[in-house]
């Protein structure tokens, strides 16, 4: 119970930080179509952080401030990372036509799972090179 | 220059905008008509399938001179 409003939680504050528009400052545009525009802008720069993070942990291997061990573990959490973000992007891209209430709600979770995820990975890589990026 | 450069093209200079728009708050001077497009160009421009973490840590190298 205590887990189901964390997530509920989580997908609000994440729809209210990650506005790319606001119904406020803009009544002109309908709350369905708002909503896909910034389901849409979250998905697309979670995809770029997801993206970016891996092209980072490629170079600090190179440049030695990771251990093999480490990537292998994070390619782990990464790896989990991609299917949501695969499976976000689906169901984006469906709801820009469908506009389904239910997709919304999936995208929602599916969105606070990613931003646990890259949450968990920059930590995680943080205390891996002790503390510097 | 073929149909996929230019899709490629459009998509990344609609993401350009959209960047410098939303860094503005400027998308909340969009029309409906505008928004119902950039929800479609938006919604196209998102990818199928994601490269491994292992793909994104050993990109390609070009080919040496």
């Amino acid at each position: 119970m205590v887990h189901k409003r964390i997530v509920i939680l989580l997908c609000l504050l994440l729809i209210i930080n990650g506005c790319a528009v606001q119904s406020s400052k803009a009544p002109q545009i309908d709350a369905k179509t708002t909503y896909a525009l910034n389901l849409e802008s979250q998905v697309t720069q979670y995809n770029k952080d997801y993206m970016q993070f891996f092209q980072d942990v490629g170079i600090a291997q190179r440049s030695g401030q990771l251990t093999t061990a480490n990537v292998t573990a994070l390619n782990t959490i990464g790896s989990r990372t991609k299917v949501a973000l695969e499976e976000a992007d689906r169901l984006t891209k469906a709801y820009a036509t469908s506009y389904d209430a239910g997709t919304a709600a999936t995208i929602g979770s599916l969105l606070a799972q990613i931003s646990s995820d890259l949450t968990l990975l920059v930590t995680t890589r943080s205390s891996m090179t002790g503390g510097v990026k | 220059m073929n149909a996929g450069a230019i899709v490629f093209l459009v998509s990344e200079s609609i993401k350009l905008i959209l960047s410098h728009l939303s860094q503005r708050g400027s998308l909340n001077t969009l029309t409906q008509a505008q928004a119902e497009v950039m929800v479609k160009s938006l919604a196209d421009a998102l990818p199928t399938v994601l490269p491994t973490p292992e793909e994104l840590e050993n990109p390609p190298q070009p080919p040496s001179v």
